[in-house]
């Protein structure tokens, strides 16, 4: 279980130094070397372990905004409010990260395939 | 095996899928943003990019201490350099020579307000289409043909004449971009991540077409146009009526009686043929693939700008030293358009406002003079009609014969669509801006004061080191466009007032209409000579100002006009100040914030005279009375200023009806109110008082009871809307600031203040005091004040964004820190320090 906190880590990495969608890639990468036991288990860590890295930044950001700017661009956005926009951007993080690390688990199962096939 | 590949490659297909819609504007994906078009939703966001928390929007969630790097290294810096940011991020730069002192200033101007700087000159330029799609293209085009970018190149190229302003404009723009250079895209003003685009890099251009703008802002009204139609239709004595060359009753800002200690050079001789240039049936707009729709006739009730300003001398204030004030009302936007900022170096000491993308100090003051501005108002924006030889555009007539035109060719790009094409045909006259215009196709070229380089950047430059009268006489020498009345004071107790701008020498009348381009004679023949415009030094009555009136009286040599010279507020200033004596900042500032209606005392009476009390019902007599007990004040909270304003439009649109939707859709403008004042006073049978849609004819007297009926009918509807409270002024005028490009969640709105156009503190629904200034030299040296409707920082995460705002609106200022090293400011009084040194290239 510490593939979460993990991947929590490495995706806050990647998305501080380069495009947003670097989780994904990160994900991936976890997703096919932790090999998760079947596709839906990796895309429970991808969807959390990229959860948590915006999260737990996101939260933390509008906390010390209190607020202000993720009011005025769920005003934008015609979000109800920004407790909708926190978790929308949430939700937006893992369900890339979840779809990432399922791919990533999904190509593994490839080679275990492969392996199985030619042991 | 084969299923586990399938089930591989169908989930990467859809996660790449999946990253590629969230990386992307709606409008650009393939597809699905046809169907959109240019949609709100197409506008969206790329969701994925935008919302991440670790480059997105949210990176512009500041708290309330603002990052600010404490060392800096740039290349192309020079010396260190050291900027205090005090308790309201006001930068006070502390540089050791000229380059690094406004390289400095780009720098730090760009770090608040970078957006906006690049936004208003996108805008300038017409180039809005390419950040926010279709629904800008015929303003991109107004600007385009107005020739905004023609301008400004032509002013680049002068200002490479010119020393100084070659390096400080260069200066400033390396200032820029070294802050742009050390931008990420994380770091991006929000506006550039809702809007999915990046900064281009500062040029000279941009500081040029920001020029050009404020020029377009404060010289870009014409009624030559609508002022034809209406001498077509009514005659010249009707046009002579409405819109009279002088106003009785004027308090010019040279005083009546003046002497002229001058030698007046002669006006052009008046042409054989002055009637309007026009067609049979005047300028009818028509919609043409290409001719910009004109504006229909408006109710001039709230203009867009004016100012005050005014100095006193030390024998009217309790210090014994001048007091000088100024406030340029200009419409009210989010970022503000001033940015505060004070300038130090060996030899220079200067404080005040400048407009993000300039370098120096517009309004402001340094250890020994102030100085301020407002609008001069005085037409120098003529059109011409242009005949073409045929279709091709080729030639045109002139003086008997075919002149050649320019072509330029504007190419506009546009958000998600192909380009926009326009050509745009110059004459040596200026760009032909209207083709094909109206019934006969009439083609209208501008001449424009606008369109000529001047080296105003050089007078500011000029007047920030300034130390007496004398240099500044000297500085405003190389001032030409858009005309200032610059006011005046220093240290050793001047006072002056100065307006200057590079005038046409007219002959009567001259460009009041249209005129005719084929004819040499009706062209700018030569300028009036620089030093014979309106100026005053230390007159007897201790105070100069000015409020957008008429400069001088009808003695003055030389003809000029306007399309609206101020008539009220100028004249509540000056017998304020006639009769104030032993002056505080204290009472100067209660005189900006003076709520005093001049239009309702002049106006009220004749309309309530014209009301019979006994003929009214219980609630008419009521608001009669409220109307009748009304001190003319517009303080927020009364109801009898609404109620007011809403009757006088209405009998505004009654007497002028004939103006108004015109069965010929002929353009056409309200006269000044003070002439409907006038016309009310002293002609209340006037024909057009008549109302054009009844079959009998009405005198002022018919026109007065409905209009006050509909007018309470229309007050206890607002007020119904108004969560059934009696409205108020602030309610009624619900004075707002919006953000520039006209983003909700980033303006605010309905704010509580008084005030309207016509009173000193002239508050309107969109426009008003853009900054309040007060400065008074005291023995102890230099003590100002200020406010500005904005905050510093342009980015609407920060709480600094609107942190001046309700300050403004009580009418409260700040003490203005006007220090003289970087150690003067004590803690509390300064948030951060922030040193730049030079990277040295080898």
């Amino acid at each position: 279980m510490k593939t979460i906190p993990i991947l929590a880590i490495l995706a806050a990495m990647a998305a501080y130094f380069f495009a947003w969608w670097s989780v994904v890639v990160v994900a991936a990468l976890v997703g096919l070397l932790a090999n998760p036991k079947n596709a839906a288990a990796a895309y429970g860590i991808g969807f959390a372990g990229v959860g948590l890295a915006w999260s737990t930044y996101v939260l933390f950001l509008n906390f010390q905004n209190q607020g202000l700017l993720a009011g005025k661009i769920a005003q934008i956005l015609q979000v109800p409010s920004s407790a909708h926009l926190l978790a929308l951007t949430i939700f937006i993080g893992s369900l890339a990260g979840g779809m990432g690390c399922m791919t990533g688990a999904l190509l593994r199962q490839i080679f275990n395939k492969y392996k199985e096939a030619t042991a | 095996m084969v299923s586990a590949v399938v089930k591989f490659i169908g989930s990467l297909l859809l996660t790449v899928g999946l990253v590629y819609v969230l990386n992307h504007q709606p409008g650009s994906l393939p597809y699905i943003g046809k169907k959109l078009q240019n949609s709100p939703a197409a506008m969206l966001p790329p969701l994925g990019k935008f919302l991440n928390p670790y480059g997105g929007f949210w990176q512009n969630a500041e708290g309330a201490v603002p990052l600010i790097m404490p060392k800096n290294a740039l290349v192309g810096l020079r010396q260190e350099v050291k900027v205090v940011y005090d308790d309201r991020l006001v930068p006070h730069i502390f540089a050791q020579n000229q380059h690094d002192l406004y390289f400095v200033q780009g720098y730090v101007t760009a770090s608040h307000r970078l957006w906006q700087m690049e936004f208003q000159t996108h805008a300038a330029a017409g180039r809005v289409s390419e950040i926010v799609g279709s629904r800008a293209i015929e303003f991109d085009r107004e600007q385009r043909r107005k020739g905004m970018t023609y301008a400004a190149e032509k002013l680049v190229e002068a200002l490479q004449e010119d020393s100084v302003a070659h390096l400080i404009t260069q200066a400033y723009a390396d200032g820029v971009n070294a802050y742009i250079k050390g931008l990420s895209a994380k770091n991006l003003p929000v506006e550039y991540k809702l809007l999915n685009y990046t900064p281009e890099a500062w040029t000279t251009l941009k500081s040029a077409l920001l020029m050009k703008k404020m020029a377009d802002d404060l010289t870009g009204q014409s009624n030559d146009i609508q002022l034809t139609n209406l001498a077509a239709v009514f005659g010249q004595q009707a046009a002579a009526l409405l819109y009279p060359d002088y106003v009785e009753g004027q308090d010019p800002i040279i005083p009546a009686g003046a002497k002229w200690n001058f030698i007046p050079i002669a006006p052009p001789p008046l042409p054989a043929q002055t009637a309007p240039a026009k067609g049979a049936s005047g300028f009818e707009p028509v919609n043409q693939p290409y001719p910009l729709p004109l504006p229909a006739a408006q109710p001039q009730t709230e203009p867009k700008i004016g100012s005050n300003n005014w100095a006193v001398s030390g024998s009217k204030t309790a210090s014994g030293k001048p007091i000088l004030c100024n406030d340029p009302h200009l419409q009210l936007n989010l970022p503000a358009i001033w940015y505060e900022t004070h300038l130090h170096m060996p030899g220079l000491n200067v404080y005040g406002v400048t407009i993000p993308g300039g370098p120096g100090i517009v309004i402001g003051f340094n250890n020994h003079i102030a100085w301020g501005v407002t609008n001069a108002g005085v037409d120098v924006k003529d059109w011409y009609t242009i005949t073409f030889k045929d279709a091709t555009k080729n030639e045109y007539q002139y003086d008997k014969g075919w002149k050649k035109t320019d072509k330029r060719i504007e190419t506009m790009k546009v958000k998600f669509m192909p380009d926009v094409i326009d050509t745009v045909v110059y004459t040596h006259l200026g760009p032909v801006v209207y083709e094909n215009y109206g019934p006969n196709k009439q083609n209208l070229a501008l001449h424009w004061q606008a369109h000529e380089p001047s080296n105003d950047l050089r007078a500011f430059y000029l007047l920030n080191r300034a130390k007496n009268y004398a240099d500044y006489a000297q500085a405003l020498s190389y001032y030409e466009c858009p005309a200032q009345n610059f006011v005046f004071a220093d240290a050793s107790g001047d006072i002056a007032i100065w307006q200057k701008g590079k005038y046409p020498l007219r002959y009567k009348q001259q460009g009041k209409f249209v005129l005719d381009g084929n004819l040499p004679q009706h062209e700018w023949q030569a300028y009036i000579p620089a030093e014979h415009t309106p100026n005053m030094r230390n007159p007897e009555r201790g105070f100069v100002s000015s409020a957008n009136q008429h400069p001088t009286d009808p003695t003055y040599p030389y003809y000029y006009q306007s399309n609206d010279f101020e008539f009220f507020r100028n004249r509540r200033i000056n017998r304020q100040l006639a009769q104030m004596d032993s002056i505080t900042p204290a009472q100067m500032q209660e005189l900006q914030l003076d709520n005093y209606n001049l239009l309702a005392a002049e106006s009220l009476p004749i309309i309530l005279n014209l009301l019979k009390p006994d003929e009214l019902d219980p609630t008419q007599k009521e608001a009669y009375n409220q109307l009748k007990s009304w001190d003319f004040v517009n303080n927020p909270d009364e109801t009898a200023p609404a109620l007011f304003e809403i009757l006088w439009q209405k009998l505004l649109a009654d007497i002028w009806d004939e103006l108004l939707n015109r069965p010929d859709s002929l353009p056409m403008v309200y006269p000044d109110n003070g002439v409907t004042i006038q016309l009310m006073k002293k002609q209340p049978d006037n024909k057009f008082m008549d109302k054009a849609n009844t079959p009998q004819p009405e005198t002022l007297q018919d026109l007065v009871k409905p209009a006050f009926v509909a007018a309470l009918a229309d007050y206890a509807k607002q007020s119904a809307t108004n969560n059934a409270q009696p409205l108020t002024w602030a309610n009624y005028k619900a004075t707002s600031i919006l953000h520039l490009a006209r983003i909700d969640a980033f303006s605010v709105k309905n704010l509580h203040c008084g005030g309207n156009p016509n009173s000193v503190n002239a508050t309107g629904k969109r426009s008003g005091p853009s900054w309040r200034m007060v400065v008074a030299f005291t023995p102890a040296g230099v003590q100002a004040q200020g406010v500005y409707p904005g905050g510093q920082t342009g980015n609407p995460g920060s709480p600094h964004y609107t942190r001046f705002v309700d300050t403004w609106a009580k009418g409260e200022y700040y003490p203005l820190r006007f220090v003289t090293s970087p150690d003067s400011l004590k803690v509390g009084e300064f948030i951060a320090v922030q040193n730049f040194t030079p990277i040295l290239k080898n």
